[in-house]
Parts: structure tokens; C-alpha cells; sequence
């Protein structure tokens, strides 16, 4: 070939080179004799291997594909598998040839082959059956069949040569030669057992298991059905159709054929011989040949163990006696571990569950090896079923090289051709000696957690396994069993107990009793804890327990307050209630009073406006604080400015309205300038109004010039003072700066305080007088609180409503207010004064007529509604 | 704004202001003015802010489905009239303060015509209302300073000294204890929120 493929990515590469250009993985088989040793323990025998295998350099030129069908990505599979697979197909295309050469092979080579490979190849043949090495693998006649590990046994057969790389490679395989007939006492014992560890391979077929078994999980690659697994394909024929009867396996590649030699070892001719024989009566360890002491003694304990008929399955007695046929070496110098038939339980247990049983193979075309039929652990495993749902791909087990061996005919086991001889094992074997079985500590049983442990845990258990106790032990203080509460030291009798005063004893509280609970001997009947004895019951603890006992109290609530609550209860239900029809509905009835009162006081207003009169002499007098009042302005000097603030509200200007015409018609006589101030927002245009009309009635101001020029040069109205009665302090404080715009600025645009009227004030006193006209005691109480320290000798005149007079007369008692004019009597009065109208004897009038009429209502009502209670209060 | 620190305003322009009234400092004097100032600007915007809070209001009232009001928007309209009116015309004008003659005054009027004779009938079922010798006694004061205050017990010579004066002074005194109790409640009120005592401003 000129070119190689790469078992791992599986592109082709030059035939020369040595490693892959796309994954760098080694195309070449690992050279054994090439590799220097790792380690200096490596040992001899696979130094010999390697140095008697030769330096075969020649590395197997790979086959296209490893296996036919096989699926599996070679970069999964461990290296030592990918190398058996490369081999297998290079064997495809020269295994005759091979096997030509393997005719030819040197005595050399063949004398490496050990005794017990060679009695292998005595097993009888069936004419007709191909001869088959159960190395080989059946697929062999098609290139892309697998090969099996058979070949390399097949080579051992043969002489060593350079096209076997095989041998080579696989440390396992490498010391077994094709020479098998005759032992070889020149060959090492390391050598011997590694070629004779074929014919311990039990040929057997095991039951199929439900589950399957863990060496099948070693193999994920061959699962898929379609694919084979490399296993399966190594096995020889027979087990193969094992495998495809059992499961209905598609049909696999047959084997390569088996190129019998005409030179074949003796233990391959029994292998033949073996598979081929149908009812081969089983072999006597007399019979049989020779097999190494320890193949033989594993026979044996393959025999005799009782093998788990899930696992294994039932073992024929002829394979039984079969594995009788172990080495002598295991029986003898080496016996096996497993003394006991439990012991043969637990190494058949290793062997895997889905190795093909002679009985259970069709008919025998290739031989098979003898001492694996013969084996008691093939009878054993005969009857092991595969898994049905498990093919041929998930059959897993042994290694190839010991799968391999399985015989096909698994009626008639082939004897365990132990891989030593007897007497001969090699030197690492021989360090190991089996003690005595009197020193032989006994194999743990087999463990089934399925079934429960029947020792008594109280059973106190030794960590130590022999019975006499380490000498360190019986360093360590003893505990003995019987120590226990009788160890507490007991108060010898010679002290007596103290008896307590009994004053002492009186203050000792009482103990609480406990809940009279033997908790000795009681068990758990149920909870988690149940079965368990010295616990404390729970069930019934808590089903005694009780819910707290509530003593309700009495709420103590006076007659009053039930009451209270029983009207508050009412009023709740009565929510949302929706009201009863309209004609439950009484309709309310009109209320004929008002009208009448509100007629009779219309009308006697009427009556008096419409009466006119002369005033009387007497209709001049007013209070004596409106008598003051009027002495102050008319002290006033001509030119001096007023400040007069209209601090009332629209309502009260029929009342105030009188009052302040007079007093302004005063101030006008009086030469005087008149400044205007509020604190009210409708002051201010009440102002101009009382200002306005008050010239209007006079009749030096009945010109409408005169009026206007007296009202631009003399009169200034400032506006509204925002703040209440912060801000009557500022403007106490300062005029100019609270008050810097009047009501007119914005219309004539001219500064307010540049105006005649407002010549030479800086200050609140730089007026002549103040004057608050008002309706509430409250402002009138601000004005005095707030301006009149600030006046000093400035009299303060006050107008007020008779609803605030009470409230300012102290004021004007305690001589803060130099006047005051109350209500509506004073102010008309005052305005008579002025005017000498006639309309205000009649506004006095209407006040006193109805206010007589009101004063009769009242009296009236008291009058009427007395005697009527004194009439129902008599009834009762 | 938090407790201590409009505690602390509080309490320091009280008593700038007070110590002002006291201690004729000029120093003081300009920021009393100024505070004041501050004050009275504070107040008239409240005046604004309480103006447009009684228009809002109306103005859910007006657009809210369960309490529907019919003069909420009577209301709205002739603010918006008045305000504009004012605006335009100023409050000078006479004819801006005919609204104030022509409409308020005679509407406030009115109410305090209704307001009395609304007095006189409940004084008239007062005894009927409420039992008692203090509906008797406010019956009779109620009655003689009706009487005294219409001018119907005055004589030619003037208010009589004696009972009628008696009578008329009374009032007097009771009004003057009450100013009495209003200055000394303003004083402790005015010391409480110098002290810090009572915070009105706290919300």
C-alpha cells in the first residue's frame, strides 16, 4: 500500500510516515521491541516478550476498515483495541498468506508456544467444520469483517515472524506462540503463562441476565444493533451464532476461516477436536491435557461453585468436570482463594454473563478449545441467558484474546488447559504462596442486599477477624459490659443522711410532678420512631394534651354605656338600609312662621322709611363715644391727613354705611386729606363708594368737578393691605413700603405717594387722625394692637357695627380708642349731624321698629311656648 | 421642612420681632421690617393658593359623576368673569366697582336679612328647643338690648344713668373680660411657639 489509514481519525497518510498529519495520532503499531522500558521493575517476562518477538519493525499495513459494519469511532476505543482491530484487518488480507507462512514458521518460534496452548490443538475437529482458531475471527472471508483475537494465537502457533506485530504489541498476547505442542523448557515462566492464559478461557455461554451485566458498560461502542461490537466478532463461529439464536442478532460476517496448519499445536488440535465433537464426553483431568496446576485448581472452583441462577445460570455437570481440569499449579502450589464452593460463586461471578455456552451453539464447524468445554465453569455459564435485548454489540465480556477461546460446542466442554504447568510458574508466582487454610482468613461470603442480615445487631460484632485480640488491645483499658450504673460508688452506711431543719424544709418548693410515664419497656407503637423501646411515648403525650382553659371575664358597663352602645349598634345595622317609599315619606309641611315674621319685619321697615318726619332734638344725641368721635374730627385742623380704613365687609354697609358718609363728610368740612386703606379686598372699592356718595350728598360738592378735583387733590385711596394683620404692622412700621401702590396707580400711572393727598408722610405719624371704619371686633382689636402704639397722640376713631361695638367700648374705656361709633344709631346720628337728611330719622326708625318687632317675636315665643310647657308639664 | 429646623426658624424670628417691640435696636429694626415683609408676601400668596384651590374644587365637583354640582360651574364662570374684569379694568374703575356695589353688596345683604330672620324664629321656638333658665335669661337679654339698642328706652336727655346704664354697661364688662382672656391666650400662644411648645407650623 502507499498509503496508511489513521486508526483514530481514519484519513490516509503516507505509507512511511509514523504519525497521522491530521490528528497526530501513531499510525504504526506500537513496537514493543522499539519502546525502551519505563521502568526499571519492568518485569523479565515482558522484557523477553519483546526481546523474542523480534524487532519486528514492520508495522501491519492497516485495513481500510478495522471491521465491517463495525461503527465504532476509533477514536474511542482504548489503543490496545484500536491495535488488535488494525491487526484483524491486516490479517484479512494476508492471513493466508499468513497461515502459509505460519506452516512455515520456525521451530523457534513454535517452541515458545507453552505445553497447555499446545494441547489445545488436540481437541478433536469435526470433518467437515473449517478449522477455526477461536483466535480467528469468522469474518475473516470478508474484507471489512472484523477479525478476531484469535489470530494472535493462531500466530503464536506459528513461528514468530515479522508480519506478526501482533504479538508484539499486546504485552497479554505477545509471549503465546503458535508452538503449544511440546513445552518449551527454555522459555521463561513469564512467557509460559501468558501463552498458556488462553486456555483458561471458559468457553461457555451464560444465561441471559435481566440486566445487563457491568462489562457490558465497558463497551458503549458496541451497542448499535446494526454494528456489531468488536467482541462479538472476535468470537469465533460458534459463539457468534450463539449470539444470533439467542437474540436475533442479524446475521454477522463469518469468520475468516480458520487456516489450519499443518503444523497446528497440540492444544489448538484439541480445541478443534473439541468443537467439533457434539456428545465429547467430558474430559478427565486424565484425559485432558495438560494444563497448567493453576488453570486447573480455577476448574475446579469453577466446578464446584454454585453458581446464581440470575447471574450465571446453571452449570451441566459435564462442564463441571470440564473446569476440574485447572492447572496444577493452581492446585497445587498456588491454590485459588476460593477453598469453598461459595469461593467458586464468587469468581464465577466475574465471568460475564454473556459468554456463549457449548450447548447453546449450533452446530460445531470450527473446533473449539477443549479445556473451555470442558470446563465446569462453561457448564456453569452454558446455561447463562443473554440478555434479549442485548446484542451482539452489547455483549461484553472477556478480553478478546479470552473471548476468543470459547469454544463452540458447549455440550462437550473442552478441558481447562491450564496455562502453566504443573510444578512451573513462573518466579513472581512462586513469591506468592498461598497460606495454610488454617491461616487463610475466610473468603467473605457473598453478599446479597437482598436479603436482610440475620445477625442480632445487639450481637457485638469484633473489628477483628482472629480471634485473638492485638497485643495494643489488650494496652487499652478494658470496658467491660457489666459496668455500667452499679460502678456509681454507694455511700457507705457509716454516714448518715442529714436531716434538714424544718424551717428548711418548709421553704423547699414543691417539686413538679412529672407525668407518671414508664418509659421502660415501652415501645414505640407508631411514628417514625416506631418499634424503637426507652422513648419517650409521643402519640400519647400529645393527644393528652388539653387546650388552655379561658376564663372569660366580665366586662363591667353601666347602664348608661349600654345604652350608648346599644344606640351605636343600631346606628351600624342601619347603614346601607335604604330609605322606606315615598309614602311612608312625610312630607314637610311649610313653614308658615318665617313667612309671617319675615313680613311683619318687611313691612315695618317699610312703614318707617316710607314715614317721613322731622328728626327730633333728641335724635341728635349719640353715645358718648360717638360723641367723642365727632369732638375728635372736628378738633381736626384743616389740611391734616386722615387715614381712614374701610375694614368691613359688602354685607355690613347698610349699617356702616351711615357712619361712614357722616364721618367723612366731617373730614370734608374739615379741609382734611383723606387717605383710604383696607385690609378687606372689597374695602377698597367700598371706599370710593362712601367717598362718592358722602360728596354726593353734600351740597358744596354737588358739582361733579368739584367732586372729582376734590377726590384727585384731596382724597387717595391705597388699596388693599395684604396679610391681615401682619400687615397692619408693616404699615405701622412703614407706610410707603406696605402700601406702595394705590388702588389708581395702575390706571393714571402716577406714584401714590407723590400725590397731594400724601404730602410730607413718611410715617403712620405724620397723620392727624386714623379712623377704622369696621364690622368685626377682631379687626378693630388688630388695628388697636398693631397701629395705635405707634400713633402716640394721633386719636384713634373708631365705626363700628353694634354686633363689635361691645367688643371695643373697653377700648375706648381704657382710652385706646378716642371714639367710637356704634352701630347703626350713632352712625346715623352722626350722619344727621352732617347732612341733616331726614332719610336717616327714618332708617333709625325702621331699626327701632324692628327691632321692637323682633324684641314682641321673642317674647312672644317665650310667652307661648312657656305655657305650653306648663300645660304638657301638668299632664304628665 | 423638618422638626429642628423650622423649630429653630420659628422660634428666631419670634423673637426678633418681639425683641423689637421691646428693644428700639436699629439693628433689629431692619430685619423686623424685612421678616414682615416676608410675611406679608407669604400671607398674600396663601390668598392666592386658597383662590385656586376653592376653583379647583369646584372644578371636580363640576366634572365628578356621583357629586355633581350645578352652581360649581355658575361659580367657575363668574370667577373667570371678575377675574378677567379686574384684570382689564382694574379696581378702580367704576364700572369694575359696580360689580362690588351692584352684586355683592346687595347678595351679602340679603343673607344677613335672611340670617336674622332666621335668628328671630329660632329665638322665638327657643324655649320650645331647649328648656332651661338659660334660654329664659338669653330671652330677656336677648329682648331688653333689642330695645335698648334700637334706641327705644333712650330718652331725650341720653342713655339714663342708672339701670339702663347698668344695662348698657353690662356688656361692656363682659366684653372686656373676654378681651382680657383673648390677650392673655394670644401672649401664652405667642410664647408657646417662641418656646418651641407648639408647633403649628409642623402640619
Amino acid at each position: 500500500m502507499d498509503t496508511i489509514r489513521c486508526p483514530m481519525c481514519g484519513k490516509e497518510n503516507a505509507f512511511s510516515s509514523e504519525r497521522c498529519n491530521y490528528c497526530n495520532a501513531a499510525l504504526k503499531p506500537f513496537n514493543i521491541s522499539e519502546t525502551p522500558s519505563t521502568s526499571e521493575n519492568e518485569s523479565d517476562w515482558l522484557s523477553s516478550l519483546r526481546s523474542d518477538s523480534g524487532g519486528n519493525e514492520e508495522s501491519i499495513p492497516l485495513p481500510e476498515d478495522s471491521f465491517s459494519g463495525t461503527n465504532t469511532p476509533e477514536e474511542e476505543a482504548p489503543d490496545w483495541l484500536l491495535r488488535i482491530r488494525q491487526r484483524m484487518e491486516a490479517e484479512n488480507t494476508h492471513g493466508r498468506e499468513r497461515k502459509e507462512d505460519q506452516a512455515a514458521q520456525k521451530p523457534e518460534e513454535s517452541d515458545a508456544i507453552p505445553d497447555w496452548l499446545r494441547g489445545l490443538s488436540d481437541i478433536p475437529v469435526e470433518e467437515g467444520t473449517p478449522p477455526q482458531s477461536e483466535f480467528i475471527s469468522e469474518s475473516e472471508s470478508e474484507d471489512e469483517t472484523p477479525e478476531s483475537t484469535e489470530d494472535w494465537l493462531s500466530r503464536l502457533q506459528e513461528p514468530a515472524q515479522e508480519e506478526k506485530p501482533l504479538a508484539q504489541e499486546i504485552p497479554e498476547i505477545a509471549a503465546e506462540d503458535a508452538e503449544q505442542e511440546a513445552p518449551i523448557p527454555d522459555e521463561t515462566e513469564a512467557e509460559e503463562w501468558l501463552k498458556n492464559l488462553a486456555a483458561w478461557q471458559a468457553p461457555v455461554s451464560y444465561e441471559k441476565p435481566e440486566q445487563p451485566t457491568p462489562l457490558a458498560s465497558e463497551h458503549p461502542e458496541g451497542t448499535s444493533e446494526e454494528h456489531p461490537s468488536f467482541e462479538i466478532f472476535q468470537q469465533p463461529e460458534h459463539i457468534r451464532e450463539f449470539f444470533k439464536d439467542e437474540q436475533n442478532i442479524p446475521e454477522q460476517p463469518e469468520e475468516h476461516p480458520v487456516e489450519r496448519s499443518e503444523e497446528q499445536p497440540d492444544w489448538f488440535k484439541a480445541l478443534q477436536q473439541q468443537v467439533g465433537s457434539v456428545e465429547e464426553p467430558a474430559i478427565t483431568p486424565s484425559e485432558e491435557p495438560e494444563l497448567p496446576s493453576w488453570l486447573r485448581d480455577f476448574d475446579r472452583t469453577i466446578e464446584t461453585s454454585a453458581v446464581s441462577g440470575e447471574a450465571l445460570g446453571e452449570v451441566s455437570s459435564e462442564q463441571d468436570n470440564s473446569l476440574k481440569a485447572e492447572p496444577a499449579f493452581l492446585e497445587e502450589e498456588n491454590p485459588l482463594p476460593f477453598s469453598d464452593e461459595k469461593h467458586d460463586e464468587g469468581i464465577s461471578a466475574f465471568i460475564p454473563e454473556n459468554i456463549t455456552t457449548p450447548e447453546n451453539r449450533e452446530e460445531k464447524e470450527t473446533p473449539e478449545i477443549a479445556f473451555l468445554e470442558e470446563s465446569s465453569a462453561t457448564n456453569e455459564i452454558q446455561n447463562i441467558k443473554l440478555p434479549e435485548e442485548e446484542s451482539l454489540e452489547n455483549v461484553s465480556g472477556l478480553p478478546d484474546w479470552l473471548s476468543s477461546v470459547i469454544p463452540e460446542n458447549e455440550e462437550q466442554p473442552s478441558p481447562v488447559v491450564p496455562p502453566f504447568e504443573e510444578n512451573i510458574l513462573p518466579d513472581w508466582l512462586n513469591e506468592v504462596q498461598e497460606p495454610p487454610e488454617s491461616e487463610k482468613a475466610p473468603f467473605p461470603q457473598v453478599f446479597d442486599v437482598y436479603q436482610p442480615v440475620d445477625r442480632n445487631p445487639k450481637v457485638p460484632v469484633s473489628p477483628f477477624e482472629e480471634p485473638e485480640l492485638p497485643e495494643w488491645f489488650s494496652e487499652l483499658p478494658q470496658h467491660t459490659e457489666t459496668s455500667s450504673v452499679s460502678e456509681v460508688p454507694v455511700p457507705s452506711e457509716e454516714i448518715a443522711p442529714a436531716e434538714l431543719p424544718t424551717w428548711l424544709k418548709a421553704m423547699k418548693p414543691e417539686e413538679p410532678r412529672l407525668p407518671l410515664s414508664d418509659a421502660t419497656g415501652f415501645l414505640q407503637q407508631s411514628g417514625p420512631l416506631a418499634g424503637l423501646p426507652e422513648i419517650l411515648p409521643s402519640v400519647e403525650q400529645t393527644l393528652s394534651i388539653r387546650k388552655t382553659s379561658v376564663q372569660a371575664g366580665k366586662l363591667l358597663i353601666s347602664d348608661k354605656q349600654q345604652r350608648s352602645a346599644d344606640i351605636i349598634a343600631a346606628l351600624l345595622n342601619r347603614l346601607g338600609e335604604t330609605t322606606t317609599s315615598a309614602s311612608a315619606k312625610k312630607k314637610a309641611g311649610f313653614n308658615w312662621l318665617r313667612l309671617i315674621f319675615a313680613a311683619l319685619l318687611i313691612l315695618v321697615i317699610l312703614v318707617s322709611i316710607i314715614m317721613t318726619q322731622p328728626a327730633s332734638s333728641g335724635f341728635l344725641l349719640m353715645s358718648e363715644s360717638a360723641e367723642a368721635a365727632y369732638t375728635a374730627i372736628d378738633s381736626l385742623a384743616p389740611d391734616q391727613p386722615v387715614l381712614v380704613a374701610f375694614d368691613f365687609e359688602p354685607g355690613y354697609n347698610g349699617e356702616l354705611s351711615n357712619a361712614g358718609r357722616g364721618i367723612i363728610q366731617h373730614l370734608v368740612k374739615k379741609n382734611t386729606r383723606l387717605v383710604f386703606v383696607s385690609t378687606s379686598a372689597t374695602g377698597t372699592v367700598l371706599a370710593d363708594t362712601t367717598l362718592l356718595d358722602g360728596l354726593k350728598e353734600m351740597p358744596e360738592m354737588a358739582d361733579q368737578t368739584i367732586r372729582d378735583s376734590f377726590i384727585v387733590n384731596r382724597t387717595v385711596n391705597l388699596g388693599y393691605l395684604a396679610g391681615g394683620t401682619a400687615s397692619l404692622q408693616e404699615f405701622a412700621q412703614n407706610p410707603k413700603l406696605a402700601a406702595r401702590y394705590g388702588l389708581k396707580a395702575p390706571m393714571d400711572g402716577i406714584p401714590t405717594w407723590s400725590l397731594p393727598a400724601l404730602a410730607n408722610i413718611q410715617s403712620i405719624s405724620d397723620f392727624g387722625m386714623v379712623i377704622v371704619i369696621t364690622d368685626s371686633s377682631e379687626t378693630g382689636r388688630a388695628w388697636v394692637e398693631q397701629v395705635e402704639p405707634r400713633l402716640g397722640a394721633i386719636p384713634l376713631i373708631m365705626a363700628s357695627t353694634s354686633l363689635a361695638a361691645p367688643m371695643l367700648e373697653p377700648y375706648y374705656e381704657s382710652a385706646q380708642i378716642n371714639g367710637l361709633v356704634m352701630g347703626l344709631t350713632d352712625g346715623s346720628r352722626y350722619h344727621v349731624r352732617m347732612t341733616s337728611s331726614p332719610s336717616d330719622a327714618n332708617v333709625e326708625l325702621a331699626l327701632q321698629a324692628s327691632a321692637g318687632l323682633v324684641a314682641i317675636i321673642l317674647f312672644a315665643g317665650f310667652m307661648i311656648f312657656s305655657i305650653q310647657n306648663l300645660r304638657s308639664g301638668r299632664k304628665v | 421642612m423638618k422638626a429642628p429646623v423650622a423649630v429653630a426658624v420659628a422660634i428666631s424670628i419670634g423673637l426678633i420681632i418681639l425683641s423689637g417691640y421691646f428693644f428700639p435696636i436699629p439693628v433689629l429694626e431692619p430685619i423686623r421690617i424685612t421678616l414682615l415683609g416676608w410675611a406679608v408676601s407669604l400671607i398674600g400668596v396663601a390668598t392666592l393658593i386658597g383662590i385656586v384651590y376653592l376653583i379647583k374644587n369646584q372644578w371636580q365637583s363640576m366634572r365628578s359623576k356621583e357629586q355633581k354640582n350645578f352652581y360649581s360651574p355658575v361659580l367657575i364662570f363668574a370667577f373667570l368673569i371678575t377675574l378677567v374684569a379686574g384684570l382689564v379694568l382694574t379696581p378702580a374703575s367704576s364700572g369694575f366697582q359696580k360689580v362690588i356695589t351692584s352684586i355683592q353688596v346687595p347678595i351679602e345683604t340679603s343673607l344677613l336679612a335672611v340670617v336674622s330672620v332666621v335668628l328671630v324664629i329660632a329665638g322665638f321656638r327657643l324655649i320650645k328647643q331647649k328648656k332651661g333658665w338659660m334660654s329664659v335669661v338669653f330671652l330677656a337679654s336677648a329682648i331688653l338690648y333689642l330695645l335698648i339698642g334700637s334706641g327705644i328706652i333712650f330718652t331725650n336727655d341720653g342713655i339714663n344713668d342708672g339701670l339702663v346704664g347698668f344695662l348698657h354697661r353690662l356688656p361692656i364688662a363682659g366684653g372686656r373680660g373676654i378681651l382680657i382672656g383673648v390677650a392673655l391666650g394670644s401672649l401664652v400662644t405667642g410664647l408657646k411657639i417662641i418656646f418651641g411648645a407648639e408647633r403649628p407650623y409642623s402640619g
